[in-house]
């Protein structure tokens, strides 16, 4: 039970956490498999973290997402005698009476100490993990405190305002030291506050983004890139997906890419654009993989392929985007790229879940000709009214008048 | 499977009267019930376009230009007009004019060329209306056909050049009151090849005079085409929803066209040599 972090989680926590972007990521992995393997409980506990998904740590790494393995592995730390084990395996609610009884501390608080004393030591893991403690008030349990301990409701509150106030300086330190999820916490509690203890201050959140993303985290980079979109600082916000793309961030290469087939703060290269989305296709980001289908649909910065469309777009959908789905159901509709199915046509249009003309228009003819559906003149004529300006479907709509008793019929 | 189809046209063939029988019953139901015949008329018609929407079994081409025929019935009301004048001018003339005003005068004068005028007129409708009929081939709907081509002195016989805009409209025609609009032809009183389509015009108007009884009032309802040729043809309609439905089915097909209202063509067919090149050059690149 070492209070010092060994060579190989700190060389760990360099390569996953605080330089990210260096791409050694996998390595570091492996080393702490090994480490934790050879009985290091600190290892166990980081080794959980990169299994526990994107909120736990940057989904650049790819490291897969397994949170029974990642339980198991949070267990095994607590009982390696990992103090920051014990903290997170606290936060994750997994640290059970038994597994308490089980860890080789006297009590929690010396398991807090330990780590307190490591994150005084100046390890941003460490920082970040005390500050959650004091954020999310299992100092509560840790120091045994229940309503007993309090002589009146002020008193109670005063030491509650005292122990959470605590995480900020901590979390700022976690982040100076790179670990950006820090910000994400901080960012709640400045916005929030907690209850009627802390009060909000939004104003000390307004930068957060901004300073991750100067520290270079990919992450927060587009999240401020987001930001400065949604202020119309379309040039600025490219400059940082760009930043957050090439630094291995998987969603920013879609987002670099959608800038240059819009033309939005540079000039239009959908050849570019598309270049930006096979990249994120590479990474695996939903978004690129959309994008891509829909410029292989249009044929706009590449050779129109319907096939190549479909298979993209259908692979999204299959993964819960719906954001294709009209350009599936038109495949489907016309044919292209896969034999006509209007049965499987409609069940896609039928996920489109926005107001769209084009999708009005498709079931309109689908309902006037009877196409996967019943024939139904006046439904299919509805749907074409709803497309509102969509010239196919005006179009369509003059084959049909009504006759002096309300009845539609084809001229 | 085909038999059945055939059997099928036939005896629908038969439920309608083919050219010109039709005609030979209209004249003979007026001979033998005057003016009750009227009714019975319209109702044979209402049944004829029933069974044959548009002259379909004839061909619309050819079926428009025999309609010319009620012509006749004009040119017999201006005869008829034409010789009442004549009358007046006759019994005139015939009179001592001794105790005459400037008024009688005038109204010898004005009912002495009235009947020239309308005599003309009579002359001229009951030529034009036969020739459409019984001479289709210099009918003035042949005569639009063929300066739509590229080449008009090249033009094929009328049975080709109807056909030609007869297969269009079966294959895809959409009709509204009697235009019918394909993919590459618009029929109506003329022929107009979509491609050339320029401007596209509807005119819908009121007209009021006054007279004897108070005052009379009548519509116009008219499509007015106008083509690359800056020349203009002009299609009677009877329901202003369809005029409408025509006119932005036909903007739908030709986006490029100007459309207007009323007397915005005038202002269109006076565009001079410069403005109409520079509008032919945007209509191009629109196109493209």
């Amino acid at each position: 039970m070492g209070r010092a972090l060994s060579r190989e989680v700190k060389q760990a926590l360099q390569d996953i956490y605080y330089n990210e972007r260096t791409g050694r990521g996998k390595e570091a992995f492996a080393l702490l498999e090994k480490a934790s393997e050879a009985g290091d409980g600190d290892a166990s506990c980081i080794l959980a973290r990169c299994l526990s998904g994107s909120s736990y740590v940057w989904a650049g790494h790819g490291f897969p997402e397994d949170d029974e393995k990642a339980a198991k592995l949070l267990h095994k730390s607590v009982e390696q005698g990992s103090a920051l084990g014990v903290l997170v395996t606290m936060r994750c609610q997994e640290l059970t009476p038994e597994l308490e009884q089980r860890m080789p501390f006297a009590s929690l608080q010396e398991a807090f100490d330990i780590a307190h004393a490591q994150a005084e030591d100046g390890d941003a893991f460490c920082q970040y993990v005390v500050a959650n403690s004091y954020f999310w008030w299992d100092f509560l349990r840790i120091q045994n405190a229940d309503k007993k301990f309090f002589r009146s409701e002020a008193d109670q509150k005063a030491y509650m305002r005292e122990n959470i106030s605590k995480c900020e300086d901590l979390f700022w330190k976690a982040l100076r030291g790179g670990i950006y999820f820090a910000a994400n916490n901080l960012n709640r509690y400045y916005t929030k506050g907690d209850e009627d203890i802390i009060a909000p201050q939004p104003e000390k959140a307004r930068d957060l983004w901004k300073i991750g993303a100067e520290y270079g985290h990919p992450l927060h980079q587009m999240i401020y890139a987001k930001d400065l979109e949604e202020a119309g600082r379309n040039k600025e916000a490219l400059e940082w997906y760009t930043r957050a793309a090439e630094g291995g961030e998987p969603e920013a290469w879609g987002n670099v890419g959608r800038f240059y087939y819009n033309g939005i703060g540079t000039e239009k290269d959908e050849s570019y654009a598309v270049q930006c989305f096979e990249k994120g296709v590479q990474k695996g980001d939903i978004n690129s993989y959309n994008r891509l289908g829909g410029a292989y649909f249009y044929g706009r910065g590449i050779r129109q392929d319907y096939a190549k469309a479909f298979e993209l777009l259908s692979y999204t959908f299959d993964k819960g985007s719906k954001w294709g789905a009209y350009y599936l159901g038109r495949c489907c509709f016309e044919g292209w790229g896969v034999p006509k199915d209007y049965e499987k046509a409609r069940k896609y249009l039928e996920q489109v879940n926005w107001n769209s003309s084009d999708t009005c228009y498709l079931f309109g003819m689908m309902y006037i000709r009877g196409l996967g559906v019943a024939q139904d003149l006046p439904k299919g004529i509805a749907y074409l009214q709803s497309a509102g300006n969509h010239k196919e479907a005006r179009e369509e709509l003059l084959h049909y008048r009504k006759t002096l008793f309300g009845k539609w019929v084809r001229r | 499977m085909e038999e059945s189809g055939s059997t099928e046209n036939n005896s629908k063939a038969l439920r309608f009267l083919r050219w010109p029988w039709n005609i030979v019953i209209y004249v003979l139901l007026a001979v033998v019930f005057r003016i009750f015949a009227i009714p019975l008329i319209l109702a044979l018609t209402w049944f004829q376009n029933k069974q044959n929407p548009h002259g379909a079994a004839e061909g619309y081409c050819l079926s428009r230009t025999r309609k010319q025929l009620k012509g006749v019935l004009w040119s017999l009301l201006f005869l008829f007009i034409g010789a009442a004048l004549a009358a007046f001018f006759y019994v005139g003339w015939k009179k001592d004019h001794a105790d005459w005003d400037r008024k009688d005068i005038i109204s010898l004068i004005v009912s002495g060329l009235g009947a020239v005028v309308m005599t003309i007129l009579s002359i001229y409708q009951f030529y034009t209306s036969l020739r459409d009929t019984f001479f289709p081939g210099k009918s003035r709907l042949a005569k639009s056909i063929r300066e739509q081509l590229p080449y008009p002195e090249e033009a094929p016989p009328v049975k080709e050049l109807f056909a030609m805009v007869d297969q269009d409209l079966e294959e895809n025609g959409l009709w509204f009151d009697s235009v019918g609009i394909g993919k590459e032809w618009v029929l109506g009183d003329m022929a107009n090849r979509i491609d050339r389509i320029r401007g596209i015009f509807t005119v819908d108007r009121i007209h009021q005079h006054n007279t004897q009884t108070g005052i009379r009032s009548y519509r116009t309802l008219e499509l007015v085409l106008i083509d690359n040729r800056w020349k203009k043809s002009v299609t009677a309609f009877y329901k202003p929803k369809e005029l409408q439905a025509a006119a932005e089915y036909l903007s739908l097909k030709v986006p490029g066209a100007v459309c207007g209202k009323n007397l915005q063509y005038a202002d269109f067919l006076a565009m001079d040599e410069n403005q109409r090149e520079t509008f032919e050059r945007k209509f191009m690149q629109t196109k493209s």
